[in-house]
């Protein structure tokens, strides 16, 4: 039997508003408090996905197709004939015709895997978005002068840098309301399925009084526990994350609530290690952040910034054939065209962008978030870690 | 107190049976009810119902003989003692019955129908199986037969004598041997297989009556008194079962064997090691799981259950509902067992255990210790002082388990406090009584329990009942349907003002204040750990023994292990009814 705990209660987070008010003083947590630190609510990630505002005519050049049409258009581009691609397809999704897909890639003329090598395939040309919209942050500063920018629908702020939207926005799994009934599925599944098992991100907001407007503190750390799942097999809410000590996943803003929404006065970078089936890292620079809190409780919002475009692309690359199928995007297209609309962070001796303008739209719930007591991050093996 | 009776055998045995005629058709469905042991006869002390009886007066010294059923977690935990832990029973265990509040009581009337015998045979023959497998066999055979192919008797006899004794919780008579013997004989010799006869034998014995039924074997009567005592092995049973939840040690056989137990001096010496070893937990722990029904959060009754609709309660998994027994046991056992503490004091003790699970629940911030996807170890923790909620009462396993599935219940919540805790009895509700109005949360009009229920009780036939239980269940509103704690309900701030016998309070602190005061409580322990030790009603003079154990559980500072000694030493636990009732040379001819 262990030694007796006199944890702090804090007061119920619904309906009352205070969540884990002093909880800091009293776990010694030394989180993240603003110069004040009066109250502090905390909330672990419950959804994650790109943002998407899909309009029923934002993809002038239409949605793309599904995968198994693409392959055609795919085989084609490579000069095949167009009986042999009918037969080739024919045996869709065997072996032989699945092999001829995924080493539709070519160095030297020779066939080689088109997702491990994706510049070797020939660029399909994926649609792009051509609307309006989409959610996202004047990531540059040049408001409506900005290029190839969106207006906001929630804000009408002009100046959206949101290139990722136009890269995803005209592929089916990643659209999303209101011209989708559904949030884009690909991200959503994914984070839905491998939630339980990978380190939960959570989020820390400390302020005076969370229901005045004033500065806030604002902390995106990763923990080294999973969420649990409700018995509705949602994310399970007032559950306690351990903080991970490593610094790679430490965050903190600062920033401001206004009319119950927080949003950062300073904008520099951030880095949180994930799941590499999801999205490996989330490294954003120019970090801007839109979250509400929702009179349930909950905080919901945007997080946007200049991410490189090859941690978007890694996890999909990844997925090979399997994602272009049951997503229903081309990953060597993906490939292209990430690189194509990446609009920031030149490389010094190519010119060319690594990173590209993203939002992620994300959903949270209250949670305890306290420091990992007694836990050491495990050391890099010396055969990891080779001097 | 100290009265002096003859050892086991030192006068004419015999066996007091309560038989209700199912247990007859199944002993008789079994085909193993056996001859009674030399010396006994057996005697069919009748008519009195299984169940509780009220006081039948100054003229009966003590209650009928019991004949009860082995609930399921003493059948398990037998199995576990005998053969180890690792031994896998599967199927499923008939549905109990509670009578005055207890599975224990309900115990004596529980038979065995023909669908649950297969049930147990079945079990019978899992366990049987894996006994004589080659992992156990080594272990748990103490002897190697001639030949593996074909029967042993010596080797056969070795075995089933010595697991007969601790099935059958006496030896086996020398008849009842032979027939084991003879059966492992023939099986053995059928399947040219020594192990697979003992199998056979064995399944045969998980069968029996003997076993699966607590028997009330008696000295016989004792001159004009009106009653007779257990012989050693009922009285080793009664004590092993009340203070263990399990069937006899060889210790407590052999203790039995020797007339020990007849002896005040020899009965205490071996309650004192029963109640120094750590099995009395699991004593305890069955004791609490029944009296505060918890065998209704895995099979719901009318009145309680876990059942949660989970769009309302998302949070109420299943496992916090494995959690919230386990919380409220450990609080018991801690504050009464670990730490010899006041019973009153369960309704006010801020120091619990908790998981993440149930934490989430409560809304507390209680960090994980295990790795990710490894069940959560439970920790002790404190609720801070002002935290509404401290004490059993303001558990998930009261406050969740005497809800709706989607809804608080004051109702519910108010009864099982008088029932439960306080050992009062509330009439059912009238019928066709509509409860549309308590239950509708949706009507503007009726915002919070409270209003529900007083436009509920306009009724002057409910009103009488209500009175009962809605002043002290209305001081548990701050709790929702789930037990997780609020302020509001509709958005209306809850008024959790409450009252019991004319004490007013305010909300769970004023409950558990109120309740702890109350020497209604303590009272009821007693009287429900007595019922449970009894397997009946006090009857007789037991009803003046049981008010000497509320006067003494006071001078005792209202310790449990303090009481359970004085129970389990007291001779009121081994006395049976004696009416001199027509005898019977076996139980078989009794049930032919």
């Amino acid at each position: 039997m262990g030694d007796w705990v006199g944890l702090f209660k804090p007061k119920p987070l619904f309906p009352l508003t205070v969540a884990g008010i002093s909880l800091g003083a009293i776990l010694s947590i030394a989180p993240l408090q603003s110069a004040a630190g009066g109250e502090t609510r905390s909330y672990v990630l419950s959804s994650f996905t790109n943002a998407a505002y899909s309009t029923k005519d934002d993809c002038q050049g239409g949605i793309d197709p599904d995968q198994t049409e693409q392959y055609k258009l795919d085989l084609l581009a490579l000069g095949m004939p167009l009986e042999k691609i009918q037969k080739v397809m024919d045996g869709y999704p065997g072996f032989a015709t699945m092999a001829v897909l995924v080493n539709r890639g070519r160095i030297d003329g020779k066939p080689v895997n088109a997702y491990t090598n994706p510049a070797s395939a020939i660029d399909p040309k994926l649609h792009m978005v051509t609307g309006h919209y989409a959610y996202g942050f004047n990531l540059d500063g040049k408001g409506a002068d900005s290029p190839n920018s969106f207006q906001d629908p929630a804000t009408h702020q002009s100046g959206i840098d949101n290139q990722l939207f136009r890269v995803f926005g005209c592929a089916k799994n990643f659209r999303g309301p209101p011209a989708n009934a559904t949030p884009p599925m690909f991200y959503g599944i994914e984070w839905s399925t491998l939630r339980p098992s990978f380190p939960a991100w959570v989020i820390t907001i400390t302020g005076d009084d969370l229901s005045r407007d004033g500065p806030v503190t604002v902390s995106i750390d990763r923990s080294i526990d999973h969420v649990l799942l409700d018995a509705a097999g949602n994310t399970e809410a007032y559950t306690t994350f351990r903080i991970d000590p490593a610094p790679g996943s430490v965050n903190v803003f600062q920033g401001r609530l206004q009319n119950g929404v927080v949003t950062l006065t300073d904008h520099h970078d951030l880095h949180l290690v994930g799941d590499p089936v999801l999205i490996s890292d989330l490294d954003l620079s120019q970090t801007h952040l839109r979250l509400t809190l929702e009179p349930n409780g909950e905080l919901d919002g945007l997080v946007g910034g200049y991410q490189p475009w090859w941690e978007v692309f890694l996890p999909i690359g990844h997925g090979g054939e399997n994602f272009e199928e049951n997503q229903g995007i081309d990953v060597p297209g993906l490939y292209y065209a990430l690189k194509h609309l990446a609009d920031a962070d030149p490389d010094p001796k190519t010119g060319e962008n690594r990173r590209i303008s993203v939002a992620w739209q994300l959903e949270a719930v209250p949670a305890f978030v306290v420091p990992a007591e007694g836990y050491a991050p495990p050391e890099l093996s010396a055969a990891s870690n080779p001097k | 107190m100290g009265e002096q009776t003859s050892s086991a055998g030192g006068r004419g045995c015999a066996r007091a049976l309560c038989l209700a005629s199912a247990s007859v058709a199944m002993a008789l469905a079994c085909g193993s009810v056996q001859a009674a042991p030399p010396n006994q006869t057996s005697v069919a002390v009748a008519s009195e119902p299984a169940g509780p009886t009220a006081a039948t007066g100054p003229t009966q010294a003590a209650g009928p003989a019991m004949l009860r059923r082995l609930s399921p977690d003493q059948y398990r935990q037998t199995v576990a003692d005998i053969f180890g832990s690792d031994i896998t029973i599967g199927g499923r265990f008939a549905p109990e019955i509670r009578a005055s509040g207890l599975l224990a009581v309900g115990a004596g009337n529980e038979s065995i129908t023909g669908d649950e015998l297969e049930q147990y045979h079945a079990m019978a023959q899992t366990i049987a199986a894996q006994v004589v497998d080659q992992s156990h066999r080594g272990v748990l055979i103490p002897c190697t037969p001639e030949a593996a192919s074909t029967a042993d008797d010596r080797c056969a006899g070795k075995f089933l004598d010595a697991v007969g004794e601790l099935l059958y919780r006496r030896p086996l008579t020398r008849d009842e041997l032979q027939v084991q013997v003879g059966i492992a004989h023939a099986a053995a010799v059928q399947e040219k297989d020594f192990y697979a006869g003992l199998r056979e034998s064995l399944a045969q014995m998980l069968v029996s009556p003997e076993f699966l039924f607590r028997w009330s074997d008696v000295n016989g009567p004792l001159g004009g008194k009106g009653y007779s005592t257990l012989d050693g092995y009922a009285r080793a049973a009664q004590l092993s079962f009340f203070l263990w939840n399990s069937a006899p040690d060889q210790t407590l056989l052999n203790d039995a064997r020797r007339g020990r137990l007849n002896s005040p001096r020899g009965l205490t010496r071996e309650v004192n090691r029963m109640l120094a070893s750590p099995r009395v937990e699991a004593g305890v722990r069955a004791f609490f799981s029944d009296m505060l029904q918890f065998s209704c959060a895995e099979d719901p009754c009318l009145d309680a259950s876990f059942s949660k609709d989970s769009t309302i309660y998302p949070r109420f998994t299943p496992q916090v509902a494995a959690d919230a027994q386990e919380q409220t046991l450990r609080t018991l056992v801690d504050l009464l067992l670990t730490h010899d503490g006041d019973y009153r004091d369960v309704f006010t003790t801020p120091r619990t255990f908790l998981t993440p699970d149930l934490a989430a629940v409560y809304g507390v911030p209680l960090p994980r210790t295990t790795p990710n996807g490894e069940p959560s170890k439970w920790q002790p923790y404190i609720y801070p002082a002002g935290d509404p909620r401290a004490g059993i009462l303001s558990e998930v396993s009261f406050v969740a388990l005497h809800s709706h599935p989607g809804v608080s219940s004051a109702v519910l919540r108010g009864r099982a406090l008088r029932e439960v805790i306080l050992c009062e009895k509330v009439p059912d509700p009238p019928p066709n009584v509509s409860f549309k109005l308590v239950l509708d949360t949706t009507n503007p009009k009726y915002p919070t329990m409270r209003s529900r229920l007083d436009a509920h009780i306009t009724n002057p036939v409910c009103a009488g009942c209500h009175r009962l239980m809605d002043p002290p269940g209305l001081a548990m509103e701050n709790f929702n349907g789930d037990g997780s704690f609020r302020t509001r309900e509709n958005g209306v701030l809850i008024d959790a003002s409450g009252a019991l016998d004319g004490k007013k309070f305010d909300g769970m602190q004023g409950l558990d204040q109120t309740v702890a005061s109350d020497p209604a409580a303590p009272a009821c322990l007693v009287s429900r750990l007595a019922e449970y030790a009894l397997g009946r009603a006090p009857a007789g003079d037991e009803v003046q023994w049981v008010k000497q154990l509320k006067t003494d559980f006071i001078a005792d500072h209202y310790r449990l292990p303090a009481l359970l000694r004085e129970i389990a030493t007291s001779d009121e636990l081994y006395r049976v009814e004696w009416k001199g009732a027509a005898v019977h040379t076996t139980v078989a001819s009794a049930a032919k």
